[in-house]
C-alpha cells in the first residue's frame, strides 16, 4: 500500500454521501479490479480533506463522485477540482449513490485507459454543465445526443438500487451485475473517522521479512552511508551503543515494575534504530517486545525481554569489535 | 537545499542525515514542537526548508500532528498545494491507518523503517525536486 501511494499507480479518490455504504462497497470493489488505493471522503467534507497533488502531479489517478444527482455537493466538488490546474485533466466519474456493481468498476477501470475521456462534453443538467464529468451509470443523459460510448466502451448503464425491481433482471443478465456489498468481498466493518474519511482496506498488506547474513550487526550499510565521513559511522555506532546499554538496564526493570507502556516505548526506540543499522536480530526481538508490551501481556513480555536482552548483548559485542576496526 | 530531519531517535536522525547530506544542508529536530519552531522561523526569515522528514512516534508532538501543523502554517503564509514543502514520513508505523492519515494530511511520501538508503533516494527522486534532480 505504501508503494501504491508513493508511486504512480492506479489510485481512486471517492467522494461519497455521508452515512452511505455505497462508498465503502465501491472502495472494496475497485480494489478487486486492480486499483491499488481507493480513499473515500464524505461529500460534505469537501476538498479540504485531501491533498490533490504531489509535486505537481495528481496524487490520485481518478476521482469518482457518488451521488449528487439532486444535490449540489457533487457538482461543487467537480467544479472545484476542475479549477485546480494540476487536476484539470483528472478523469472525474459520476455514479449514482447506490451500491456500485463490480461490473461497473470494471468499466471504470477500463475508462481510465482511454486518453480521450476528458475531452468528452456531456449534455448535463444545469448543475453539471461545463464540469466535464463522465456518467457511467445513468441512461438519462447522453453525450452530444448520441449513445454514450467511449471508443466502444459503453459508459451509460444504469445502476439500480439494491431494492429496486430492476435488480433481479440485471443480475440475470450480468453475472457481475449484482450490487456489491461489503460482506460479499471482505468480512470487515468500516466506520469513518472524525474527518469523515474511511480507511483504506488493505487487501493484502505484505509482511516485510528482512534477512541479513549477520543478524546482529551488518556495518556495511552504515559505512556506505558514511562513506564521505568514516568517522561519523563510529559516532552513530556509539549512539546506538549508549541506547543499548540503557535498554539492557531498562527492559528488565520496566518489565518487573509492570510499566508496560514505558517498556513498549523503550523497545520501540531500539527497534527503529537497530534495524536501520542492519541489526535485524535486535530489530525483530524488540519489535516483538514492543507489541507484547503494547498488548499488556506480562508473560509474553517476560519471554520477549529475555530474547531482546540476549540479542542486544550480542549487538553490543559486535559494535565493540567494530570500534576496534580502523576507519 | 535545506532539509529538516525530525526524529527523537538520534541514531535514525544521523543515518538520514548521512543519506541526505549530499543533497543539501541537514538540520535536526528532536521532536515535533522543535520542528514547528524551526520550520516557522525559516519561513519568517524567508529561507524555508525544501524537505522535511518526519518520524511519527515522538514524545511531545507526534508526526501526524506536526504534519498538520506545518500545512496550517504554510496556509497562513499563503503557501498552498505544490508550492509547499515536501514532507517525507520516515517511521516504523506500518499500519494502514497511520499511512492513510499521513497522506490525507498532505505528506508526499512515506518510508517504513528500517531506513534503507536506496529506498530513501528513490523517494527523493519521486519528489521531483529540481535540486535533487541535478544531483542524480
Amino acid at each position: 500500500m505504501v508503494d501504491a501511494l508513493n508511486n504512480n499507480e492506479r489510485r481512486a479518490l471517492i467522494f461519497a454521501p455521508a452515512n452511505d455504504q455505497a462508498g465503502q462497497s465501491l472502495q472494496i470493489a475497485l480494489q478487486q479490479v486492480g486499483f491499488s488505493v481507493a480513499l473515500v471522503i464524505q461529500l460534505s467534507h469537501g476538498l479540504g480533506a485531501f491533498r490533490g497533488d504531489r509535486a505537481g502531479e495528481p496524487l490520485y489517478s481518478i476521482v469518482i463522485i457518488l451521488g449528487g444527482q439532486s444535490g449540489l455537493s457533487g457538482p461543487i466538488i467537480a467544479q472545484a477540482l476542475r479549477g485546480v490546474p494540476e487536476l484539470a485533466e483528472l478523469p472525474i466519474i459520476l455514479v449514482s449513490d447506490t451500491p456500485v456493481p463490480l461490473a461497473r468498476c470494471v468499466v471504470i477501470s477500463r475508462l481510465m485507459d482511454n486518453a480521450d475521456i476528458c475531452a468528452l462534453a456531456l449534455q448535463e443538467p444545469k448543475h453539471w454543465q461545463s464540469v466535464g464529468v463522465i456518467r457511467p451509470d445513468s441512461p438519462r443523459y447522453s453525450i452530444n445526443n448520441t449513445t454514450s460510448t467511449v471508443n466502444g466502451i459503453v459508459t451509460e448503464v444504469d445502476t439500480p438500487r439494491k431494492s429496486s425491481p430492476t435488480q433481479s433482471q440485471e443480475t440475470k443478465e450480468d453475472n457481475l451485475g449484482k450490487a456489491t456489498e461489503i460482506s460479499d468481498i471482505a468480512p470487515v466493518s468500516l466506520s469513518p473517522n472524525r474527518s469523515g474519511v474511511l480507511p483504506i482496506i488493505p487487501m493484502s498488506l505484505p509482511h516485510t521479512v528482512v534477512t541479513t547474513p549477520d543478524e546482529e550487526f551488518d556495518p556495511n550499510p552504515l559505512l556506505k552511508i558514511c562513506a564521505r565521513s568514516p568517522g561519523s559511522a563510529k559516532e552513530i555506532a556509539a549512539l546506538i551503543r549508549g541506547d543499548l546499554v540503557r535498554a539492557l538496564n531498562d527492559f528488565p526493570r520496566l518489565q518487573s515494575n509492570g510499566d508496560l507502556t514505558a517498556l513498549s516505548k523503550a523497545a520501540h526506540k531500539i527497534h527503529g534504530a537497530s534495524g536501520s543499522l542492519g541489526a535485524m536480530g535486535v530489530y525483530n526481538t524488540c519489535l516483538t517486545l514492543e507489541k507484547a508490551a503494547a498488548s499488556g501481556n506480562h508473560s509474553e513480555c517476560q519471554v520477549a525481554v529475555n530474547a531482546a536482552v540476549s540479542s542486544m548483548l550480542r549487538f553490543v559485542q559486535r559494535l565493540d569489535r567494530f570500534f576496534l576496526t580502523p576507519n | 537545499m535545506r532539509i529538516l530531519i525530525t526524529d527523537d531517535d538520534q541514531v535514525c536522525s544521523q543515518i538520514l542525515s548521512g543519506i541526505l547530506s549530499p543533497y543539501g544542508t541537514c538540520q535536526l529536530a528532536e521532536g515535533g514542537e522543535q520542528a514547528i519552531r524551526m520550520f516557522t522561523n525559516a519561513l519568517v526569515r524567508k529561507n524555508p526548508y525544501d524537505l522535511v522528514c518526519l518520524d511519527i512516534l515522538m514524545p511531545d508532538m507526534d508526526g501526524h500532528a506536526t504534519l498538520s501543523c506545518i500545512r496550517s502554517i504554510e496556509a497562513g503564509f499563503g503557501i498552498m498545494g505544490s508550492a509547499g514543502v515536501r514532507i517525507l514520513m520516515v517511521t516504523t508505523r506500518d499500519d494502514p491507518e497511520s499511512i492513510t492519515t499521513a497522506f490525507r494530511r498532505q505528506c508526499e511520501g512515506y518510508i517504513i523503517k528500517p531506513i534503507d538508503e536506496d529506498q530513501v533516494k528513490k523517494q527523493i527522486g519521486q519528489l521531483r525536486m529540481k535540486s535533487f534532480d541535478e544531483i542524480k
